[in-house]
């Protein structure tokens, strides 16, 4: 693993100060409402009573989180301006969500508070608990990089090379997040999350416009064009059909449909107008949230080719650029790197308190989803359900601070071998291949059994194989990722068809009276 | 090349713009949502008498 490149830095006190009264700020926010959380319902989400609005920030503010910031502005550096199209695939994918209602729609209707109480209500309580296990592994496994992109923005911004002062900073960061989120649940997420969209937006914008007006548009593209070739251009050539694909249904369906924390926005919508009026407006941010750190990728690609001091750092004596597994973690700190030289103090103080806010609101959605699911549907359902509001809080409370713990283990320790991205697209995958199968056939088929919802969540364990060392260790390094992926994703859903045809349930449940009645007895309960 | 370079400017570009008005729209939209959302919680716990308030 390369260590931390410091090139010097722009960053001044007066940046230090803007992050400090922006974290006070955002953690007072979240305190301060904590008083108004006294049910599970609070907790979990919002009360159900989020509006258009603040359910975009929320969304927005949860999703454009640092670490997506920190592996899209790496796909820039790397595939140049071809890697746009991953951006374009998320916000058109997200449109066309708000407008067919796919999942979010019948969820919300449904009323349920998690993806695997769904299972429940459609195929019982031991898939519930099945998938709430699996759905908690994999998401927190996920999450385990979350602070390592943060580390490496925060030391390549900063100038910090210190690894025992990052990983304080990094840990401090930490806890304030989870005092808020810990004490208010959704409540403060939401509130917080607002604070955060508002910064980071506007940290965001100004950056790209200023590296933009900085950098010149003409050597953008005569370095990408030096760099890459037509690869850097035209998405077919420089990523591939499969890759293309793999990212229509990762970026496009599974982080808009199927990720829970994205529909525990859509759960905590007040109706499903605003469910579909969510999904509609956030497509933009969907949109931008690849868009714009694939720029500052792009930018920082021109920087450095343009720049004799660093230029062997990213290229090799005949000008390739290094992109091996070997030198992931190098390109991960290419974006921060060029930033901290190019802004000047003030700006860049304000856009890694946007950072730091993107950090912060995809932690807290995070934890507090992740302990949900284990609260709600592993130890509550396995108990009779029969934990009080206060027992549930509580544990979930106990939850945060140990996956929090193994947060700090995890990104310390775990060799990243691979681009950040793929990391997260293989950990994802693992719930998301039996997920899709789930949604599909629990709310689009009354045929959907028990047995093919074990089959298709089972199946999503092959996702694993797309990791770098295990596809070695496992002898099959003539697949790709990929296909490995996609692959896992067309068994989970072919297991879930073959399972429910073979052993077809005996008290077969209608997906649209199910969703009708248990909307009806919710209502009542949750209002 | 020169056509996806059009495309890639366009895109760019738009969402630039209409990330701006988002950030507009929602945050003082967000803002009057925030109290009204805060207004709600705290009268539904009104009409349950057996939630305790602030037992966090």
């Amino acid at each position: 693993m390369d260590d931390p490149i410091s090139l010097g830095t722009n960053f001044t006190a007066i940046d230090w100060v803007i992050v400090g009264v922006y974290l006070a700020v955002c953690v007072a926010a979240g305190l301060y409402v904590r008083r108004f959380v006294a049910t599970m319902g609070d907790y979990v989400v919002a009360g159900r009573s989020l509006n258009s609005f603040l359910s975009i920030a929320t969304m927005l503010g949860s999703e454009i989180g640092l670490v997506t910031v920190v592996y899209a502005a790496q796909k820039g550096f790397t595939g140049g301006f071809a890697a746009f199209y991953i951006g374009s695939l998320g916000g058109i994918l997200c449109l066309v969500v708000g407008l067919t209602g796919l999942f979010v729609v019948p969820l919300r209707r449904m009323g349920v508070m998690t993806i695997p109480e769904f299972y429940e209500r459609r195929f019982g309580r031991g898939v519930r608990i099945f998938g709430g296990i699996i759905l908690a592994l994999t998401g927190i496994l996920n999450m385990g990089m979350f602070l390592r992109a943060g580390a490496i923005f925060l030391t390549g911004l900063t100038g910090l090379t210190d690894p025992v002062t990052v990983k304080v900073v990094m840990t401090v960061l930490l806890l304030l997040v989870m005092s808020y989120t810990v004490l208010g649940g959704m409540l403060s997420v939401v509130v917080t999350d607002y604070i955060q969209f508002v910064v980071l937006a506007v940290g965001m914008v100004a950056t790209c416009c200023f590296a933009l007006s900085r950098v010149g548009w003409s050597t953008l593209v005569d370095a990408v064009k030096t760099v890459h070739g037509d690869r850097g251009f035209d998405p077919v050539l420089g990523f591939g059909w499969g890759e293309i694909a793999q990212n229509a249904l990762i970026v496009g369906l599974v982080s808009t449909a199927v990720w829970p924390t994205a529909l525990m926005r859509a759960c905590s919508a007040r109706d499903v107008t605003v469910v579909r009026r969510l999904y509609i407006w956030s497509s933009i941010g969907f949109l931008t949230r690849w868009i714009i750190p694939q720029f500052l990728g792009v930018c920082a690609l021109a920087y450095f080719w343009n720049d004799p001091r660093a230029h062997n750092l990213f290229f090799d004596a005949d000008g390739r650029l290094f992109d091996d597994a070997e030198h992931a973690n190098r390109t991960l700190q290419a974006m921060p790197l060029f930033l901290s030289q190019l802004l000047p103090a003030g700006l860049i103080g304000l856009l890694l308190a946007g950072m730091l806010a993107a950090q912060m609101s995809t932690d807290s959605s995070y934890l507090l989803c992740w302990s949900s699911v284990l609260v709600e549907d592993v130890v509550n359902p396995m108990v009779g359900e029969h934990l009080s509001d206060r027992a549930r809080i509580g544990l979930a409370r106990f939850f945060m601070v140990l996956i929090g713990a193994f947060l700090l283990v995890w990104s310390l320790w775990y060799p990243l071998g691979q681009h950040l991205w793929d990391y997260l697209a293989v950990t994802g995958a693992i719930y998301f291949t039996g997920a899709i199968a789930l949604l599909a056939g629990g709310l689009y088929w009354r045929g959907a059994s028990r047995c093919g919802a074990y089959l298709a969540l089972a199946s999503g364990l092959l996702a694993v194989f797309a990791l770098g060392d295990v596809r070695k260790a496992a002898g099959l390094e003539w697949l790709t990722e990929p296909q490995i992926l996609l692959g896992t994703t067309a068994i989970a859903l072919g297991l879930m068809i073959v399972g429910s045809l073979a052993w077809p349930d005996s008290d077969r449940r209608d997906p649209g009276r199910t969703a009708q009645a248990s909307s009806e007895s919710h209502r009542e309960s949750l209002s | 090349m020169n056509a996806w370079m059009l495309i890639w400017t366009a895109v760019l570009l738009g969402a630039l713009v209409l990330f701006t008005g988002l950030t507009v729209v929602v945050s003082i939209g967000g803002f009057l949502d925030i109290r009204t959302m805060l207004r709600r919680v705290r009268g539904q716990h009104r009409t349950e008498p057996g939630s305790t308030h602030g037992s966090s």
